[in-house]
């Protein structure tokens, strides 16, 4: 079905190449590319009933044909980016009759990066208007950029960090110049549909993460972890069935909308911008728990047997309201030393988040666990106040880019930047205002009972009613909400700048918090884990070498090392593991 | 055959200052060296790089510029790699880059004007210096036959690579026809020459411009205006960072 559209598409760009051309210029580019990423061993390996580990081996096998075609007029322009991608991988071949479809043996997609009619001066000397599918890039940082919230993320490749998703915007732009050398311009940009981000495809093996609590509440994960080690001691662990994203309707209400005010001036530049709309990854709003009917045994142990707890989940894209500030320019630091020492240049770009509070609805049906179905009774649970559990609360809190950049002589370059909360870390808690995320759960006992007095309301020492705590039983590594890394990358350029040898580096700096009870003292107890323990270390190492034949040639080889347990936030299997990739590019 | 002459000697080094004939005011000169240089309000002209680098293969580029006083505006067309780049110069220490890989526009550091542009004998600052007066100060000048010849440091808060400067002017029209920079430490980096000047009026346009970079083993770039165009009186607009974005 797919098909015969993108046929007639390629189609249509290759004849506004070779055909006529009527009162206007036709500029082309494109890039022929094909990268291949190894993965470099197992991943996501799990208990039996859980999903499918990604396998060594092949991981890309992608052909791209990049295409850009600029049509000028006298006064407008309009502008198609269109990439058409091969995945070279044919996909679900299961029958005879599968070879014969295309579709199946050469799975391929289309992706827009431009598709938008660019409108310099319409409306008088510096108004313009661009209406179609664009990116607009706000954000001075490297890569990191929490102002930059109109187009969503596409994570889909994991060697390209930052980027964005054409989506379909109304942009105008007021561009004013003045005094010598100084810019003013004010841009205002509406998104009628709002779009999510896209995932990597490993994003799947997070559904096996059944112990990473998504509650804001220290109390509620305790008690949801209690209770699923009893489960689980039972026979009955939790298993991810059905994860399901409701989207935003496509209404005014959902409208996204952002404003900016750009100053360039002196030596530095500065904006400041404001969004409204939706983070693009989404939470959790609803979880439905079903007793399976069936039990599953290992097949490599046909005695080891349980009854799942099948979840479905909701998934929600939060509203929020984000106030930008950028500023770049030059800092003359070290100027003192010598005169042959430059200033370093530095990115700073600070988001101030303002989220809508999102609460989780949970649901049980149970047959054979000692737990009441329908709705959870939200009371049960210490301090609740009958309220369904937050996952994100409204409380406003900030991302940031610190970066400084300088050059060695014209051969190394160095850049080194500070991350506060990466792209899927969103919500309060940091050094600032403590509140953490639960990167795994459990118990710190195996005895059902236990566990049982953990997750069902008791009594207080006076022997008034009181909600379950999980305090003696509940056990949880945690990491702040919002993380802080250190980016730091390097560039080495030789055989007259034609080879470039290049070093990518994110280091977590906050390690881990290990949050259980010590029953000798009587009291629960926080161990840090700092960032170079084997509980808190996790980076990504990703150097690459890279030649340029010249006349648009470029090959490239490297890696992209995700170290770190599987419970941190690279080691993650969801992270999708080491990679080796190469990559050969042809630009015309 | 007189370029070709005019080579040689260059290439010898007979038109070298040591044959002083007579003096003259460098201040002067450098002072008309840059009002000759800047006669047309605006140009916009057509260039075709070569990157020569020995043992390696020549590399053609294109670019269009546009320049008005301190401010320049340049695009290239080709090859591949580099289409679509655009970079903005709005004065020594203000540069800008689009780069369309990532469709973002980022502030040049002044650490980086040094280097060579886009992998030439050029650098940033070469490419932004357009009054000499206001970035270096004569320190000696000598007439010798048809030409000047004037030494020049930096002024005390010019950001320049180089320790010092030597200019040959024609003396009839007061324009370049080579320049040699001199790193702090006086060692010979780099020799600018400018030939085949075709004049409009009272402008002249070098029509080839070459660049050699002696700290690299001879290598050279070329520039080989290919059209040009004075006092077109194209918008201020032009030299914007808006219009780094802007596809028309």
């Amino acid at each position: 079905m797919l098909m015969r559209p993108l046929a007639w598409t390629l189609g249509f760009a290759l004849l506004a190449i070779s055909g006529p051309v009527f009162a206007s210029e036709l500029r082309w580019s494109g890039e022929l590319r094909s990268d291949t990423h190894v993965r470099l061993q197992d991943v996501g390996e799990g208990p039996f009933y859980g999903p499918e580990p990604l396998e060594q081996g092949l991981a890309r096998n992608e052909g791209r044909l990049k295409l850009k075609l600029v049509s000028l007029g006298d006064r407008f322009a309009g502008v198609a980016d269109l990439d058409f991608v091969y995945t070279g991988v044919p996909a679900d071949i299961e029958r005879l009759s599968d070879l014969s479809d295309r579709e199946r043996t050469d799975p391929y997609w289309l992706e827009t990066h431009a598709l938008y009619i660019d409108a310099p001066e319409i409306f008088g000397e510096g108004l313009d208007l661009r209406v179609g599918f664009q990116k607009v890039m706000w954000g001075v940082g490297d890569q990191f950029n929490p102002t930059n919230n109109l187009n969503s993320e596409d994570l889909e490749n994991p060697l390209l960090f930052g980027e964005q998703q054409a989506n379909f915007m109304v942009k105008f732009d007021w561009n004013e110049l003045f005094g010598e050398d100084n810019e003013f311009t004010f841009t205002a940009a509406v998104v009628p549909v709002f779009k999510p981000a896209q995932l990597p495809t490993s994003s799947y093996l997070g559904l096996a993460q059944t112990d990473r609590l998504p509650f804001v509440d220290a109390t509620w994960s305790r008690v949801i972890a209690s209770q699923q080690a009893l489960a689980d001691g039972l026979g009955f662990p939790v298993s991810v069935r059905d994860v399901s994203p409701e989207m935003p309707e496509t209404s005014l209400e959902n409208v996204q909308a952002a404003v900016a005010a750009q100053l360039a001036i002196g030596d530095h530049d500065l904006a400041l911008s404001y969004y409204v709309g939706r983070h693009d990854l989404p939470v959790a709003v609803r979880q439905t728990t079903v007793e399976g009917s069936e039990s599953l045994c290992d097949p490599a142990d046909e005695a080891d047997c349980v009854k799942l707890l099948e979840t479905d989940i909701e998934l929600r894209y939060p509203r929020m309201q984000v106030i930008g500030l950028n500023a770049t320019g030059e800092l003359d630091l070290f100027g003192w030393l010598s005169d042959s020492v430059h200033p370093l240049g530095y990115r700073l770009e600070a988001g101030l988040f303002f989220p809508e509070r999102q609460r989780i609805r949970l649901y049980n049906d149970f047959s054979s666990l000692p737990f009441p179905n329908g709705e959870y009774d939200y009371s049960m649970v210490e301090g609740a106040g009958g309220q369904a559990p937050e996952v994100l609360t409204d409380e406003p809190f900030m991302k940031w880019t610190l970066g400084l950049d300088y050059s060695l002589g014209e051969h190394v370059y160095l850049n080194v930047q500070w991350v506060h909360g990466l792209v899927d870390e969103f919500g309060a808690g940091d050094f600032i205002h403590e509140g953490y995320s639960v990167r795994t759960s459990g118990a710190v006992t195996e005895e059902s009972d236990l566990l049982l007095g953990c997750v069902l309301p008791g009594v207080d020492d006076e022997g008034n009613p009181a909600g379950a705590s999980g305090e003696t039983c509940g056990r949880t590594l945690l990491a702040p909400r919002l993380g802080d890394y250190l980016v730091f990358g390097a560039d080495v350029k030789f055989m007259n700048q034609n080879a470039l040898i290049r070093i990518f580096t994110i280091l977590g700096l906050n390690g881990a918090i290990e949050d259980s009870y010590d029953a000798e003292r009587g009291e629960r107890v926080r161990v840090h884990h700092d960032l170079f323990s084997k509980e808190g270390f996790t980076m990504v190492v990703y150097p690459s070498l890279a030649y340029n034949f010249g006349d648009g040639l470029e090959l490239a080889v490297g890696s992209l090392l995700n170290l770190g347990e599987p419970h941190t936030k690279f080691g993650d299997p969801a992270a999708g593991g080491h990679l080796a990739w190469g990559r050969a590019s042809y630009k015309f | 055959m007189c370029i070709a002459f005019a080579s040689a000697l260059i290439g010898t080094g007979l038109w070298s200052p040591v044959a002083v004939a007579s003096e003259c005011d460098g201040a002067a000169v450098m002072n008309k060296l840059d009002a000759r240089l800047n006669t047309a309000k605006d140009l916009e002209l057509s260039i075709e790089i070569l990157n020569q680098i020995p043992g390696k293969q020549d590399r053609t580029m294109r670019m269009t510029v546009r320049t008005r006083g301190h401010k320049r505006f340049t695009e290239f067309q080709a090859p591949g790699d580099v289409k679509g780049t655009k970079v903005l110069s709005l004065s020594r220490s203000k540069m800008y880059v689009y780069l369309p890989a990532y469709q973002k526009v980022r502030r040049i550091t002044s650490h980086t004007t040094d280097q060579g542009f886009m992998g030439t004998t050029l650098s940033q600052d070469d490419m932004a210096t357009t009054h000499y007066g206001q970035v270096y100060k004569a320190t000696s000048c000598s007439k010798d036959g048809g030409s000047y010849v004037v030494k020049a440091v930096p002024r005390e808060n010019a950001q320049v690579a180089y320790g010092s400067v030597e200019f040959k002017l024609s003396v009839d029209k007061t324009l370049p026809q080579e320049i040699r920079y001199f790193s702090p430490s006086g060692k010979h980096v780099k020799t600018e020459s400018r030939t085949e000047y075709e004049c409009r009026g009272e402008y002249c346009n070098p029509n080839l411009i070459t660049m050699k970079d002696h700290t690299r083993a001879g290598a050279q770039t070329n520039l080989r205006v290919t059209s040009w165009k004075k006092d077109t009186a194209f918008s201020d607009g032009v030299f914007s960072k808006r219009n780094l974005q802007r596809e028309r």
